[in-house]
């Protein structure tokens, strides 16, 4: 669907993104990840035909976006980091002349607006002045604007910025109904929100890509083993060594108060069983057991300090 | 393309209707108007009480004593007006980043500057109605001459169109509406300054240029009524090129 190579854009003597190239599928949800200042606005601009690279290729649906930008605009739905909205406009009036401006059919317009409004939950305040809104809400009309001609393409630069954690959970929850049937584009430097929404993660950092791949693979090429949290109440050298024992078992730590991390080869739940067994079996007091998976965050500050 | 063009301009005048802005610069200028076509018909009437000099043919002209005093005082009061109402076009748009929202959607930046034009020259359409309501007026009481004065308003009309083409160039080239009205008088006031070179240079070659540049001397033709085809084309082709460069300045957003 779309198709990076070879990306660079300079300003002056500063290279915001050096060489980029990355392939994304269709019905993909893509995590765009990087520290501020990494490149992920500049690179989606690109994408969205808002401006030229200094060199390299964008191809969208089939459409190279410099000579076919027209082609490529009708199918991206674009939410910069400012919500582009007019604040001496009502929220419907907003979103019918985005979609005319997005040249979907008359006919079809009241209807497409309809389901941008049930989608974005702004159906209470459609008949408000934009600029009287609060800053969730207007960042929800930017999301709004960018789904209403239904496009093939959502790009979301940061999309759930000033939003109240009811709000942001969910847009999450509307970024994750929107993937089956639109391919999206997601930047952000929030990390839960990658781990909520994203399928697969694009790092970046100082313009160049780190790291690309699933959240598991991540967290495996990052680790080269798994981990399992296990807390218990009372922790004796007795237990460590039982556990230790256990088969698939490759280290123990302790990392005080009661909680332990136990890497193993897989994350097999045979293992968890027998570690289970062992904790009730010597009385250690079982709390908690869980995968210790997707801690993005230590990957994100590894990745992005290293380069 | 045209119709992409037309969605803008709608936009634009109903966002114009419903907000104040329009409506205190409507209202400012009927006050003005109002008062100076008072006093030029009062004018006019202490011309007409004055004996008249024997060999002098002028008497009382309601054309060139009433409407043409008009016109250019409407011209004057362009010249600052439609700035105002053009300086938001773009510098608003790019202060709010609406911008990024024109220059994402299927449109070309062409089919962007044609909407603002046309917007505009509707808002400028609806102050010259007004305006022309007072010699309409008079036409009740005196007779008018008609062709006179519906050539003196295309005149007015062609080159208030000028003055909106040169503030959209102004307010693309600024993202404050300050600035981008503050460019756009210092145009518009250039454009009829120039007239003066003739006067001071020695080169005919340079008072036949700059003759043909002035604004001024092009409208005084549509108010005589000897009107020609190369004001018109002049008038046209100035409209053109500072579109030209508008769309240029939008365009080079990409590349920056």
């Amino acid at each position: 669907m779309i198709e990076i190579k070879n990306l660079t854009k300079s300003y002056g003597s500063i290279k915001a993104i050096e060489n980029l190239n990355f392939k994304i599928n269709k019905g993909e949800v893509v995590g765009f990840l990087g520290p501020n200042g990494a490149g992920k606005s500049t690179t989606m601009k690109i994408i969205t035909g808002y401006m030229a690279p200094t060199n390299g290729m964008v191809n969208v649906a089939g459409y190279d976006v410099f000579e076919n930008p027209i082609e490529v605009k009708k199918r991206i739905g674009y939410l910069p980091e400012v919500p582009p909205v007019y604040l001496d406009m009502q929220v419907d009036d907003y979103l019918s002349y985005v979609a005319q401006l997005k040249q979907v059919p008359k006919g079809e317009l009241s209807k497409k607006v309809q389901r941008a409004i049930e989608k974005t939950y702004l159906g209470d305040v459609r008949k408000r002045l934009i600029g009287n809104l609060s800053k969730g809400f207007k960042q929800r009309v930017g999301i709004a604007e960018a789904i209403v001609s239904e496009p093939e393409i959502l790009i979301l630069d940061e999309p759930t910025v000033g939003l109240d954690p009811k709000q942001v959970a969910e847009i999450r929850t509307l970024i994750q109904t929107l993937s089956g049937e639109h391919t999206v584009i997601l930047s952000t430097h929030i990390l839960p929100e990658v781990q909520a929404t994203c399928k697969r993660i694009i790092i970046i950092n100082k313009g160049k890509i780190v790291a690309e791949d699933t959240l598991e693979g991540l967290n495996r090429k990052m680790r080269g083993s798994h981990q399992i949290l296990l807390k218990v109440k009372n922790v004796s050298d007795l237990l460590k060594v039982q556990l230790k024992a256990v088969n698939g078992v490759l280290e123990i730590q302790d990392r005080g108060s009661g909680n332990l991390v136990i890497d193993t080869m897989e994350p097999d739940d045979i293992i968890m069983e027998r570690i289970a067994q062992v904790s009730i079996q010597f009385h250690a007091g079982l709390m908690e057991l869980r995968h210790l998976e997707g801690n993005l965050e230590e990957i994100f500050i590894k990745l992005t300090s290293n380069v | 393309m045209l119709n992409t063009s037309m969605i803008i301009a709608k936009k634009e005048i109903r966002t114009n209707l419903k907000g104040p802005g329009f409506y205190i610069i409507l209202f400012l200028f009927t006050l003005l108007i109002s008062f100076v076509s008072y006093q030029t018909v009062m004018m006019l009437k202490i011309k007409s009480q004055m004996p008249s000099v024997p060999g002098a043919d002028d008497g009382v002209n309601l054309h060139s004593g009433f409407v043409a005093q008009l016109v250019y005082l409407i011209h004057f009061m362009l010249l600052l007006f439609v700035p105002a109402m053009t300086s938001f076009s773009f510098a608003e748009e790019r202060k709010t980043r609406t911008m990024d929202l024109l220059l994402t959607s299927p449109i070309t930046s062409f089919d962007i500057v044609i909407g603002k034009l046309n917007a505009s020259l509707f808002l400028v359409l609806s102050l010259l109605g007004i305006s022309f309501l007072y010699p309409l007026s008079l036409s009740i009481s005196a007779s008018l001459d008609w062709s006179l004065l519906i050539s003196s308003y295309v005149g007015l009309f062609l080159v208030a169109a000028v003055y909106v083409a040169i503030g959209l160039f102004s307010s693309a080239i600024s993202t404050s509406v300050i600035v981008s009205y503050v460019i756009a008088v210092v145009l518009n006031l250039f454009c009829i300054f120039v007239v003066w070179t003739s006067q001071t240079s020695e080169n005919p070659l340079v008072r036949d240029i700059v003759n043909h540049i002035s604004i001024s001397k092009h409208l005084t033709d549509f108010i005589q009524g000897a009107v020609q085809v190369s004001g018109i084309v002049f008038l046209l082709s100035m409209i053109v090129f500072f579109v030209f460069l508008t769309q240029r300045v939008i365009e080079s957003a990409r590349w920056k």
